[in-house]
């Protein structure tokens, strides 16, 4: 077996581990023998087979969806960008389809049912404030993707402090969204999946088809010019793709970032440079990822219950630290600062 | 102290001591203070209890004002009007020595995770210890922006105590510490997770006297600091070497400025909570005004601040029937346009002269 | 200048010294001089303080969380639906928006008395500017049942209301314990309620109160707290999964006043998302023994909850 197939093994091994240790652990832990009777002959007297079938798969089917959504795009972004920091948090677009969801419960009173297009087109909005505060506050001489990342976080942190603002002139839907802004992946919401998957898995499977022409972009924009490729509009269709189904993932769950930042630089070293590699394996690793997450949230603070995506950030925010660190700061690369 | 032309061209007032201020900038300084006194004096007679301009002229002529509207005035509405100017002041000052030290206009007390880290520890302070007496939130918010600034120098290190380096690990300390303000809103009891929230997004209703007396000691303590601080960034914002060879001890410097900025935004934060985006507005904002370096700028930044604040609590006032509207979200509201179009036009600007 | 300090003087000592006082120390140690007869109440959170303080018959002036005209800005009224009466009409104002309490229209108001909880203490200072501020304990772990309404009305100086209150209680408790279909001896219950997840109730209401007065005792639920979650005061979470295996004698379920429909359907509903399966599986549904109560009316710490509470039991025992 080649080395990389030895690798993708091993990423489907994990993630069909932490797909069973997901199904199996909880308030009451299941053994994997029961969780396969519930797939395949399921008992509709058995309380074990209902809750393995539409309490924790729901909420596993969302994890999965999150983190592989999540992690595609910000693999792609890093790539377009040339930045290792790229990511849809970092890039006001899930502050954007945040923002939206809040506003539009707020002063339209929408249903859930519109959840999703209001996520969708705040996502496109985040991301364009994105690039109209980095364009108008006029970096240049820094590489694009940093004054991009700048810009993003302040965006954010604009949109999400407007949010929470919103969300506090309303005591009685404050109280409903709370959980959900904090990034909850909880089975209840599982009626927005089932809305909102096709954008999800459309937007990765555009990535899937661009994944060469986007690995030509990575070497240069003349290597890629000359190899045939479109670069504008690849790059355009690219980012549709991620701003789309991150907004999607969003829409479910609420914000969940920093799946899309540290996946891809755990996957990257393994499977090597090539988006139509590295794509796949964040799909996979992504998943993973979130399970996991999702899994040490919800059971290793006992008696807290902590919501995946604020555990995440907790987190995130030291492995940001570190990637920082490590190809921001180190003395090599001092002068492109 | 006469009028003539300085070495770069521009109109400027030279006093025999050698200190020059730039026409422009003067005149700027002089309109937009009247603009925040008239404004002042006009939302002094704003509010939900009728009053007009006879009435304040009245109170401070000693004659006989109801009790309602004196109340209002002097116990109310003067106190808001002065925090919010001097807190917007501190902000907005902070916001511009952070701009110069980091050399990027996106650079804010918010972005750095200083705001945020006062925060956090005032929280802990307030949720873990809530019978400590309230003259301690302010020493827990220092404590807190000065962990985290000392943070976030260990982290990126002597050498690059600038620049984006600083600016990214703020982000990174920014977001573990938003979470753990989320995690303490979503466990603490429901009127205390409103109490959070709501400060969160600025709140001038702390504003008594005696908050305004104790806030006025830093106020004070700033102006000094524009004095010192604002000759430095003329240096520095020439860029490390430069500096450098101009004789600047750089490492010295940047950390101090780096300090005053904390405490000066704990400082604001224990007493309004954290105004998010004013840093950032205020000097832009400013320079749109009037373009200007130093002493000047700082001046100019911190003037616009505190006028936008005390704007944006008039909005509040105004607006309080149905729907609170947060100080922060106020500043926002008042902000941003303006904020965007001054932008876009410095872009248009800049296109045609560069 | 100092002619306006000699007004500002003047205004605050004569606000002061027109009532008769004395002082008192509220639950968070504060010294708060109060009048002997306090005639403008203002309460600052209306579901515990303002409801038991209306029962016992007093009036209030003010309310944090109502519009100026009496109405309620949240979507649901707790004076109409647990007091039956309107605010309006009692003459009851606002003082503010929720976050943003606005100083002219309290002193508009002249309160001569501020009536917050332990959560209020930041804002104790700057009210104390308008009227003595006092602030009660309502969500500390000492308080149970009537223990609110009860220390208001010694507070207030009107224990004897309090005290009729309870009398009209026992003889309802009497009345509806008679008509159970079995003893309540020795019989478990448990509460819920449900906000994005199921939380369980602890014992600060007049529902809680009242079950227990019955003689239920609260069904343990050792060992079906893992990932559930922490909680303190009135709700406590449960994990979803372990809602299907509760089975108490009496299981009390309701939806969070925050709700705009409360009624049975609506509970179902939220039940069928949160726990798919659960009219299957729920011991409790499948034998009739849960009842459905409207939250707004019976989680008041106040003798009117529990009476809306004892009225729901009535209609259920004699249903079956």
């Amino acid at each position: 077996m080649t080395g990389r197939a030895k690798v993708f093994s091993a990423f489907i091994l994990i993630l069909m581990a932490a797909f069973f240790a997901n199904l199996s652990l909880g308030a009451t832990n299941i053994a994997p023998e029961d969780i396969l009777l519930a797939f395949f002959s399921f008992d509709a007297d058995n309380y074990d087979h209902f809750v393995v079938i539409y309490q924790r798969l729901p909420r596993v089917l969302i994890a999965v969806f999150v983190g592989s959504v999540m992690a595609c795009s910000g693999a792609v972004l890093q790539g377009l960008m040339r930045n290792p920091l790229a990511s849809p948090a970092l890039l006001g677009i899930n502050a954007g389809a945040t923002l939206f969801v809040v506003g539009g419960v707020v002063f339209f009173g929408i249903s859930s049912a519109f959840q999703g297009i209001a996520a969708l087109i705040g996502g496109i909005c985040g991301f364009g404030a994105c690039l109209m505060v980095a364009r108008m506050s006029g970096m240049d001489g820094n590489s694009r993707g940093l004054s991009l990342i700048l810009s993003g976080a302040v965006v954010s942190m604009l949109f999400i402090g407007i949010a929470n603002a919103l969300l506090l002139s309303t005591p009685e839907l404050r109280n409903e969204f709370l959980g959900w802004v904090t990034g909850n992946i909880n089975h209840v919401y599982i009626d927005l999946l089932y809305q909102m998957w096709p954008v999800g898995v459309g937007g990765v499977v555009v990535l899937l088809i661009l994944s060469r022409a986007l690995t030509l972009i990575a070497l240069g924009p003349e290597k890629a010019a000359s190899a045939g490729v479109n670069i504008v509009l690849v790059s355009r269709l690219a980012i549709a793709a991620v701003v789309l189904s991150s907004s999607a993932a969003v829409a479910i769950c609420g914000p969940i970032g920093f799946v899309g930042l540290v996946v891809p630089h755990i996957v990257r070293p393994l499977v090597g440079a090539k988006q139509t590699m590295i794509i796949p394996g964040c799909i996979l690793v992504g998943a993973s990822i979130c399970l996991i997450a999702d899994m040490v949230a919800r059971l290793a603070f006992s008696p807290f219950v902590l919501h995946t995506g604020v555990m995440m950030d907790l987190f995130g925010g030291v492995v940001f630290a570190f990637v920082v660190r490590r190809y921001y700061l180190t003395p090599g690369l001092r002068r492109s600062l | 102290m006469r009028l003539t032309t300085g070495l770069h061209g521009y109109v400027v007032l030279r006093f025999s001591s050698g200190l020059e201020i730039r026409l422009h900038n003067l005149i700027c300084a002089m309109i937009l203070m009247m603009v925040a006194v008239v404004g002042g004096v006009a939302l002094l007679t704003t509010g939900s209890t009728d009053s007009t301009f006879s009435d304040l002229v009245g109170l401070f002529d000693g004659d006989a004002v109801s009790g309602d509207v004196a109340f209002a005035i002097a116990d109310v509405r003067l106190p808001r009007i002065l925090m919010g100017f001097m807190a917007g002041w501190c902000v907005a000052l902070t916001g511009a020595m952070l701009q110069s030290l980091a050399q990027n206009p996106l650079a804010d007390p918010g972005l750095l995770g200083l705001s945020q880290g006062s925060l956090v520890v005032i929280m802990l302070v307030l949720v873990l210890f809530p019978g400590l007496p309230l003259i301690f939130t302010p020493l827990a918010g220092f404590a807190g922006g000065l962990a985290v600034a000392v943070l976030l120098m260990v982290l990126v290190g002597r050498h690059h105590s600038g620049g984006l380096g600083i600016l990214l690990m703020g982000i990174a300390v920014e977001t573990t510490l938003s979470s753990v303000t989320s995690i303490l809103i979503l466990y603490a009891p429901p009127e205390q997770s409103h109490a959070i929230s709501s400060w969160l997004a600025g709140s001038l209703f702390h504003s008594d006297w005696s908050a305004v007396g104790s806030f006025a000691a830093w106020f004070v303590i700033s102006i000094p600091a524009i004095l010192v601080i604002g000759r430095k960034l003329r240096s520095l914002d020439l860029g490390d070497h430069m500096a450098l060879a101009l004789g600047e001890a750089v490492h010295i410097t940047k950390p101090v400025i780096l300090i005053v900025a904390v405490l000066l935004t704990a400082a604001a934060t224990a007493a309004v909570g954290p105004l998010v985006f004013l840093g950032v507005m205020a000097p832009h904002l400013a320079w749109f005004i009037s373009p200007a370096k130093g002493r000047a700028r700082l001046f100019l930044a911190a003037m616009t601040g505190g006028f936008l604040v005390v704007a944006a609590d008039g909005l509040t006032r105004l607006g309080s029937d149905q729907v609170a509207l947060p100080t922060g979200l106020a500043i926002m509201m008042i902000g941003a346009p303006i904020f965007i179009i001054s932008l876009r036009l410095r872009t248009i600007s800049q296109a045609r002269t560069g | 200048m100092h002619k306006l300090f000699l007004t500002l003087a003047l205004i605050v000592a004569s606000g002061l010294a027109h009532a008769q006082s004395h002082d008192v120390q509220d639950d968070r140690g504060r010294t708060v001089p109060m009048p002997d007869t306090p005639e403008r109440i203002v309460v600052l959170q209306e579901p515990l303080l303002g409801i038991p303080i209306l029962e016992l018959g007093l009036d209030i002036v003010g309310s944090y969380g109502r519009n100026d005209d009496g109405s309620s800005m949240l979507r649901v009224d707790f004076i109409k639906t647990v007091l039956g009466k309107d605010g309006a009409d009692l003459g009851i104002s606002g003082i503010g928006p929720l976050g943003n309490i606005d100083l002219e229209k309290l002193s508009a108001l002249k309160p001569d008395l501020i009536i917050g909880g332990e959560s209020d203490a930041d804002k104790a200072d700057i009210l104390s500017s308008v009227a003595p501020v006092y602030l009660k304990n309502i969500r500390t772990p000492d308080i149970t049942g009537f223990s609110t309404q009860q220390k208001l009305a010694d507070l207030l100086g009107v224990s004897d209301r309090f005290d009729a209150l309870m009398a009209d209680y026992k003889s309802q408790l009497d009345d509806v314990r008679a008509k159970l279909p079995d003893p309540p001896n020795g019989k478990t219950y448990l509460a819920v309620i449900i906000y994005d997840q199921i939380n369980v109730v602890s014992n600060m209401s007049g529902v809680i109160q009242a079950i227990e007065d019955l003689g239920y005792r609260r069904a343990d639920l050792q060992g079906s707290g893992k990932a559930s979650g922490y909680g303190q005061g009135f709700a406590v979470p449960l994990s979803s999964e372990q809602f299907a295996r509760l089975n108490p004698d009496i299981l009390i379920i309701m939806n969070s006043y925050v709700s705009a429909d409360r009624g049975q359907a609506a509970i179902r509903d939220r039940l069928n998302a949160i726990v798919p399966g659960w009219d299957r599986f729920l011991r409790p549904h499948k034998e009739g023994r849960v009842l459905y109560l409207d939250s707004v009316a019976v989680t008041t710490p106040t003798v009117a909850s529990a009476r809306h509470t004892l009225d729901a039991i009535e209609a259920w025992a004699t249903s079956k």
